[in-house]
């Protein structure tokens, strides 16, 4: 998350996009960590969507849940920034600010849950 | 994502202004000039107690940046206010949220019409929101969508700018 943040502060295209992309790994990781910390129960295929789906099960909490959310938003901003040229949105910065704070949040969320 | 580049006045064609959905005022876009808007009574009703009006309204100096607010005639209108209506009910608890991020009423909440998004509602803000509030409102929206007894479809939150 500080190389995101690092990338917001330079102010330029490429930048933008670098932000997104770190943030949102950074978010991922940790929440693939959360869901299964021994590494035993997510396969490395499709395993984006595997989180996101194992954060919003029925059994997980609402909180949890929305750490579901949070990401699958996360994951398609960062898809964009990757992949579309030109970004499909003419604010990049402010989708760039926007998706290092909610994967800030992510992570202050599991950090809160971890905390319990 | 889509984002409003320029700030709206979205207006019935009565002038009324559109977008404090406490009111149960709601406006449906279809391209940059126009928008079929619809009105229900006050309170927190059921949708079956919802009454609707379509109405011609203007964006007066609004640019959307969207492919997705399209209305192919006026069946498909009518048909995306019911699924609106529907959506006043589910969502009514939300509305403290809205209310104190957009205390201007600049917000709408419709269903989304693109179909990668099938069943998804889209809030969208009018007024320009800093992306950190943005994302901290999304998560109270989230939390407060999760929190629900019945199931309420996937919303997307689309932003407005400028920064």
């Amino acid at each position: 998350m500080v190389v995101a943040r690092d990338c917001l502060a330079k102010k330029t295209d490429e930048n933008w996009r670098s932000a997104i992309n770190r943030a949102y790994y950074c978010a991922f990781n940790i929440s693939r960590d959360y869901v299964d910390p021994a590494k035993t129960q997510l396969s490395n295929e499709r395993v984006h969507k595997q989180v996101i789906d194992a954060l919003r099960a029925p059994t997980r909490s609402a909180l949890e849940k929305t750490l579901g959310r949070r990401l699958k938003r996360a994951k398609e901003i960062r898809t964009d920034a990757d992949y579309e040229n030109p970004y499909p949105n003419p604010t990049l910065e402010y989708h760039a600010k926007f998706a290092v704070s909610e994967c800030q949040e992510i992570l202050n969320t599991i950090s809160r849950l971890k905390g319990k | 994502m889509t984002t409003l580049t320029r700030e709206p006045v979205i207006r019935y064609s009565d002038g009324q202004q559109i977008g404090d959905w406490l009111n149960h005022q709601a406006a449906y876009t279809d391209t940059a000039s126009n928008i079929e808007g619809i009105k229900a009574p006050a309170g927190p009703t059921g949708a079956s107690s919802l009454e609707y009006r379509e109405a011609t309204v203007s964006i007066e100096g609004g640019m959307f940046m969207s492919n997705s607010f399209k209305f192919e005639n006026s069946i498909e209108v009518k048909r995306r206010i019911r699924a609106v209506q529907g959506l006043y009910s589910a969502l009514h608890g939300a509305v403290p949220i809205l209310r104190r991020v957009f205390p201007d009423g600049k917000y709408i909440i419709r269903p989304h019409n693109d179909p990668d998004y099938k069943g998804a509602i889209e809030v969208l803000a009018l007024s320009s929101l800093s992306p950190e509030t943005a994302a901290q409102v999304i998560g109270e929206l989230d939390l407060y969508v999760e929190s629900q007894p019945a199931p309420i479809p996937d919303y997307l939150f689309f932003m407005g700018g400028p920064l």
